[in-house]
């Protein structure tokens, strides 16, 4: 189930950063206050973007920042962020990001149903676009909980 | 036909992309293809038939000549499909 990733405790929505860096740090934030990951897996996530590039923007206004289990995750989890105002992550035909979501995993399977379900979500234009403009939690919530 | 899936990690988006490529082959029809996923330094021992992946894993294993599916929207299936037919038309 989605929600058992991305809940009241891990959805933030609004943030203002001043750059991709800064979305990351923020939105990885998150997973560390609830004890998914450890602050090197955030510089890890920031590091994979400064080396691959801007690859993990999967869809329109999407990006997925992640990095290897070993650079500091403690459980699988994720948390998903809006942005105030849309950012350019590094170099994307998806650009400009309104939407973060993190993602920590332990290995390649334990996360395997969740990952289809946030598939799921972003091949969906409107739930995308409607989280995209939530102004509450509970607003994205409502979306999410379509994909279970 | 094995189809490698290729992403930084291989742990996340080519997760999604290979459930996006198994869901363009089964709208195809096509029922005897492997899709695995791979970071850019295993996909090479990989021995691929075809590569899908975004533009810079593919420019970076173009040397590998092997047929690429460079997709822009992991999600866009309808595109995957419409590249893959191509390639396998072929």
């Amino acid at each position: 189930m989605l929600s058992e990733y991305l809940n009241e405790k891990t959805i933030r929505t609004n943030i203002a950063a001043s750059d991709w860096k800064e979305a990351i740090q923020k939105a990885g934030q998150i997973l560390v206050d609830e004890g998914i990951a450890e602050n090197t897996y955030i510089e890890a996530m920031i590091e994979n973007g400064e080396v691959n590039g801007g690859y993990f923007v999967l869809v329109p206004g999407v990006a997925v920042p992640h990095a290897k289990s070993e650079a500091g995750v403690n459980k699988v989890g994720m948390s998903l962020m809006t942005l105030k105002e849309p950012i350019n992550f590094i170099t994307s035909p998806n650009n400009p990001v309104k939407l973060v979501i993190c993602l920590a995993a332990t290995d390649n399977n334990t996360h395997i149903d969740a990952l289809k379900l946030l598939a799921d979500f972003l091949g969906d234009e409107d739930s995308v676009c409607q989280v995209m403009q939530a102004k509450e939690r509970k607003e994205v919530i409502n979306v999410l909980n379509q994909y279970n | 036909m094995k189809i490698v899936c290729v992403c930084a990690m291989g742990l996340g988006s080519s997760l999604i992309l290979r459930m996006n490529v198994e869901k363009a082959l089964e709208r195809l029809g096509v029922k005897d293809a492997k899709v695995e996923v791979a970071d850019t330094g295993s996909a090479r021992g990989a021995n691929p038939d075809v590569i899908v992946s975004s533009h810079s894993f593919c420019e970076e294993l173009a040397d590998m000549n092997v047929p690429m599916v460079e997709v822009v929207n992991y999600t866009d299936i309808a595109y995957i499909e419409a590249e893959l037919k191509e390639i396998l038309s072929k």
